[in-house]
């Protein structure tokens, strides 16, 4: 297979050279088992000019350097904040850059069992030899603790509390014991093993963290971007990314994005640019459901109406995509249309043209 | 690079040894610097030393250096200038800081002390502070911004100026090698008046006070040497040559008058000053290191001074109720050494321990804005409050009361007790006067008392022209006001600082939602004549209205606002003050709110029917033409809809038929229906009715169907039916004036057939022996219920 038709390559093989840059020029202590010191780590994550390096992950240095250094402890790492705050993102980085693999993650859900913590079997050998180092199906923490490397885990809170459970005594112990093999046998982890998980504390549908397992996590929140012009940058470029497969539709215009970043900022915040006060829904207002707004609009617009992306589509499918189910925030949502976007249709057509379509989708003008 | 060298030249010029000039840039409480400058007065054993401060202060030179003196203190100036007095800034010194640790040496070494920055009273030394008065003189802004400073700050990671200037520089308290370190800061500061532009150090005033203080230290080095300066390090590059030109005259300083007190000062309002660029934050973390690089003499230990912070820290957070386990603890400090360690630093600066102590205490999801932080920033802050000798003299605040006072003729010169009317509608000096007293009144001074005069909070007399005060100064107004100094240092300050701790108070007391309480507190300081000043009051009463859920307290609080919006006299708003936002904002609450009304239970269904006839005379007034009705009338139209109880179905049908939305039969159908209906209890058959009379009686006559549906329903009753529901209708009606009950009277005797005397007369006709049958009968019931000992029944009826 050619690799670059794979969707997406990991980490340390999409920066494969700028981690090879970096290692060259290390001249700082290196903690056990990392592949990087520190301050290269940080350097891969927030970028170094001389070096080319580029940065790839914006607004919060300071949390970089304290995720680095949580990890060079006993500690684990636990990166919490709303959906579509690159947390994800900012995990698979710091494991490409500590241990060259991003590739150790357990996908937290609810069909997760203690197994895929720890190990499993290849039916078919245990069977045929009996328990054996051949038979038996090593979990990514297995693996890490073995090799010395990050393990991470995804959506941590969606797992069984007794999943979760399992994780206490694997973060304390740090070590797995496999009685099938024999009394004794068991795998202690090696210097430069860590945890990075990430946790959605705020959906509903996931369980709560113990505090016995929160004790054994450093927590960092992931904030949503502070920078408005950084964040109308970001939503474009993501939704012609997501729009590359339509290649006919145009472009979306400046002024729709900025709508969309101010609606998205304004509910978010619960302040306006002016000032004003605006309740906030209950509804994740991240800057990855802007993109998801944006791009329904942009199909919308494209298959369905045959025109260019404007306001009122976006105005269409903000309700859709974002405010689903909860009948208060469509009520918060109808305030903020009547009282601030209200106000904004006489600064331009844009704001006017969004204001009378989410005014009709609300049912009533 | 022609800018290196000439930052390496200031570097150079610092010790000009051929001159006896030496110079020190310094940055305000900075314990690094302090040290630095120590170091170079002990060694140098100047003639003189001259310090960056107002030339005229010169004379608080003994007392700031009196025994019983001991810092953090500050000098406050007052500048009087055409019969106003103004707060013109604070000196702070802290023990810490390198002008008072210049001075303290500098009189061990006996050597002459010198201020050479320009009067306090200078236009230049206020050039920089056009927004908020009464702040430490900013010179320090250049430390925080540019671009020098970001993109330093880029390369070295660090998150701002103050991490940078930690990073730098701070990191190198009670170094051997202090000179280098003053070479450092100077060529730093070059670099950073490099990319300041010329523009700006002229219009900042920092020209004019250069060149003034050029002028002195020519002075200085003619008189005798070796001279030591200590000034802000912006300023070095513009120093290094004094002396070597033309002889520069001294610039005359403006013609004002200055008060200066000393006063004591507090680490808590050091630290409020730090957003304006004032020196480092957080000065109880300086004050540390300072005392630890005294003990060690030399180099802070970094290690165990961290130790002892956390340690220190987890005992004062134990002591409040929130313990901090041992590992928690042994984790703070391993992330604060790990991170100090990757950012390439000595030992963990004060970013490092603010960054562990995130790291290895918060569990769970944070904003930006941290609890852990937050009590660790207070921790660092420090509570020390200094201590002046008696002999300092009073604060501004109370300068302040008494200068406003002089100015409107209030005898304040003895303790004697004084009496005065003010005519305030009509003389603007009177109700200045009024202004001041309800200032004082409202500081809680007891320094006067309204004896009549209008009530405008429980509007009682709100029509009365004069008002009566008496007044008397007292110990304890001044003792008051002396409290209240730090809260600001004039009395408009201090009444809008105390305004918000009382709506503070209101929130703590679990009466965040009492809008109505807090708007008054609004009044209140109208009054006072705030005016402008309320703009944050406004912004807070905003947030307080937005988030609150009751639809009668937000109903009251838009009339109590769109009052004080409308009203002249005493309670008129100056023109700056802008209400309209507000009440834009208590307006879409309330229609937010609107979608509750379905829900209304029994207990504050006549509250919210109140408050809806409230809105709709509101909206009828001419002056209402800010608020858009059609989203009020749009949002009640949504309330007919949703099932609300039959009393405000009955007033919301009314508002939306009188509003055009919707037709006078559906309201009419609705009385019907609810005298047709099932109820549980007789009173709700006219429910519907009795909201169309609270909110719209003029339905009644302006629409003759309903007046026939009325009528037809009423008539069309059984008498003992009738009888039963007798009292609600009456109550019901009762919301009719007398002039709408006799034009209905009219309209009903047209439709039956006669004159209205015709009905109302017939009633009346008494005659003497009604009376006295009247009279009879009442004696033998009194008589009875005496026999039954029922007395009081009647008692408490009278």
């Amino acid at each position: 297979m050619d690799v670059t038709d794979v969707q997406r390559l990991p980490a340390e093989q999409r920066f494969a050279d700028e981690l090879v840059r970096l290692r060259d020029n290390d001249k700082n202590d290196r903690p056990k088992g990392w592949q990087l010191s520190p301050r290269a780590v940080r350097s891969f994550v927030l970028g170094d000019s001389k070096l080319d390096v580029s940065q790839k992950f914006f607004g919060d240095d300071p949390l970089v350097d304290r995720c680095i250094v949580s990890l060079m402890g006993q500690q684990g790492l636990m990166l919490v904040g709303e959906p579509g705050t690159a947390k994800s993102l900012l995990s698979e980085l710091l494991s490409a850059a500590i241990s060259g693999d991003s590739n150790l993650v357990v996908q937290g859900s609810a069909g997760i069992l203690e197994d895929h913590l720890r190990y499993g079997w290849n039916y078919a050998l245990l069977l045929a030899e009996g328990p054996s180092e051949r038979a038996l199906v090593a979990s990514p923490v297995l693996t890490a603790m073995r090799d010395g490397k990050v393990a991470r885990l995804e959506e941590l809170t969606r797992c069984a509390p007794e999943v979760q459970d399992a994780m206490i005594s694997l973060l304390s112990e740090k070590t797995i014991s496999i009685p099938e093999l024999g009394p004794g046998q068991e795998v202690r982890a090696t210097p430069g093993f860590n945890v990075i998980g990430t946790a959605n504390l705020r959906d509903r549908g996931v369980h709560d963290m113990s505090s016995a397992l929160k004790r054994r996590f450093n927590f960092e929140t992931v904030q949503p971007i502070a920078d408005r012009e950084f964040e109308k940058a970001l939503v474009a470029r993501q939704v012609a990314e997501r729009m590359a497969e339509h290649p006919r539709a145009t472009e979306l215009d400046e002024k729709v994005v900025d709508v969309l970043v101010a609606v998205f900022r304004d509910l978010r915040t619960g302040t306006t640019e002016e000032g004003a006060t605006v309740a906030t829904p209950n509804s994740v207002m991240s800057t990855a459901e802007a993109v998801n707004v944006a791009h329904a609009a942009a199909l919308d617009a494209y298959y369905l109406d045959g025109a260019k992306t404007s306001t009122s589509h976006i105005a269409r499918q903000i309700r859709g995509v974002v405010f689903k189910d909860d009948p208060e925030d469509a009520r918060r949502f109808r305030s903020y249309i009547d009282q601030i976007a209200k106000a904004r249709m006489k600064r331009d057509k844009a704001w006017s043209e969004f204001y009378k379509a989410a005014k009709k989708d609300l049912g009533s003008l | 690079m022609v800018e290196a060298a000439e930052f390496e030249s200031v570097r150079a010029a610092l010790r000009q040894t051929g001159r006896d000039y030496y110079l020190a840039p310094i940055r305000h409480h900075s314990p690094a610097c302090a040290w630095a400058v120590r170091e170079l007065i002990r060694e140098v054993k100047p003639k003189q030393v001259l310090i960056e401060a107002p030339v005229d202060l010169v004379g608080h030179i003994d007392i700031l250096l009196d025994a019983e003196t001991r810092p953090p203190v500050a000098i406050a100036t007052i500048v009087e200038k055409q019969k106003t007095a103004r707060l013109a800034a604070y000196y702070p010194f802290c023990t810490h800081s390198p002008e008072y640790v210049a001075l303290v040496e500098g009189r061990k070494q006996g050597a002459e002390l010198v201020f050479i920055d320009l009067p306090a009273a200078d236009k230049a030394m206020s050039a920089r502070q056009t927004e908020r008065p009464s702040l430490v003189v900013d010179d320090e802004a250049v430390f925080d911004r540019g671009d020098y400073i970001e993109g330093l700050c880029r390369e070295l990671g660090c998150r701002d100026g103050f991490e940078l200037w930690d990073h730098l520089f701070e990191s190198r308290l009670g170094n051997s090698d202090w000179q280098s370190l003053l070479a450092d800061i100077g060529a730093y500061c070059a670099a950073l008046r490099h990319a300041t532009a010329p523009e700006i150090i002229e219009s900042s005033g920092d020209a004019a006070r250069e060149a003034h203080m050029q002028a002195v230290i020519a002075e200085a080095l003619e008189a005798d040497g070796p001279v030591v300066v200590v000034a802000g390090g912006f300023h070095i590059p513009a120093l290094v040559d004094a002396g070597t030109g033309k002889p520069a005259k001294r610039p005359r300083g403006e013609k004002a008058v200055t008060n200066a007190y000393l006063i004591r000062y507090g680490f808590g309002a050091l630290d409020a000053l730090n957003g304006y660029g004032a020196g480092l934050p957080q000065p109880g973390y300086y004050d540390y290191l300072w005392h630890r690089a005294n003990a060690a003499d030399g180099e802070p230990p970094w290690r165990e001074t961290a130790l002892d912070l956390v340690s220190e820290f987890a005992a004062k957070l134990r002591a409040l109720g929130h313990p901090v386990s041992v590992p928690a603890q042994v984790e703070i400090l391993r992330a604060a050494e790990g991170l100090a360690a990757m950012r390439g630093r000595r030992g963990a600066g004060r970013h490092d321990l603010i960054d562990a102590v995130r790291t290895a205490l918060v569990k769970g999801e944070v904003g930006a804005r941290e609890i852990w932080t937050e009590r660790l920033l207070e921790f660092l802050r420090g509570t020390a409050i200094g201590d002046v000798p008696a002999s300092a003299g009073s604060p501004p605040i109370v300068e302040d009361a008494r200068l406003r006072a002089r100015a409107l003729r209030i005898d304040v010169s003895d303790g004697s007790r004084r009496r005065r009317r003010l005519d305030i509608r009509r003389k603007p000096s009177h109700l200045e006067a009024s202004r001041y007293f309800r200032a004082m009144t409202l500081l809680d001074t007891r320094f006067a008392e309204l004896e009549t005069g209008p009530d405008f909070l429980n509007n009682v007399n709100t029509s009365r022209l004069f008002e009566e005060w008496s007044f008397a100064w007292s110990p304890l107004a001044e003792g008051r006001l002396i409290e209240l100094a730090v809260h600001g240092d004039n009395l408009p300050d201090a009444c809008l600082h105390l305004l918000e701790s009382r709506r503070a108070e209101l929130h703590d007391a679990g009466r965040g939602r009492d809008i109505v309480a807090i708007s008054g507190l609004l009044v209140e300081g109208i009054l006072a004549g705030l005016g402008i000043r309320l703009v944050p009051f406004l912004d807070s009463l905003a947030e307080d209205i937005q988030a609150n859920a009751d639809f009668e307290l937000v109903a009251r609080t838009l009339r109590r606002i769109h009052y004080i919006a409308e009203a002249g006299g005493p309670l008129r708003i100056p023109d700056e003050l802008e209400l309209v936002s507000l009440q834009q904002t208590a307006y879409g609450r309330l229609i937010y709110l609107c979608d509750d009304l379905p829900g209304t239970p029994e207990e504050q269904e006549q509250g919210r029917m109140e408050a809806l006839r409230l809105m709709v005379e509101l909206l009828r007034d001419p002056s209402s033409d800010i608020f858009d009705s059609s989203l009020f009338n749009e949002a009640i139209n949504r309330v007919a809809d949703a099932n609300p109880p039959p009393q405000l179905l009955g007033a919301v049908l009314a508002i939306c038929v009188q509003a055009g939305r919707r037709d006078v039969a559906e309201i009419c159908g609705a009385i019907a229906g609810g005298f047709a209906g099932t109820v549980d209890e007789q009173e709700d058959r006219i429910g519907v009715l009795r909201g169309m009379l609270f909110t719209a009686p003029e339905l009644l006559w302006r629409s003759e169907t309903v007046l026939q549906v009325v009528d037809t329903l009423l008539t069309g009753m059984s008498e003992d039916e009738f009888l039963e529901l007798l009292p609600h209708i009456r109550l019901a009606f009762t919301s009719l004036n007398p002039r709408d009950a006799d034009k209905l009277a009219g309209l009903l005797a047209a439709i039956h057939g006669g004159r209205v005397t015709d009905f109302s007369s017939r009633s009346h006709q008494l005659t003497d022996a009604d009376l006295q049958r009247g009279i009879e009968i009442e004696k033998s019931l009194r008589e009875s219920l005496k026999a039954d000992a029922l007395e009081t029944w009647l008692e408490a009826k009278a």
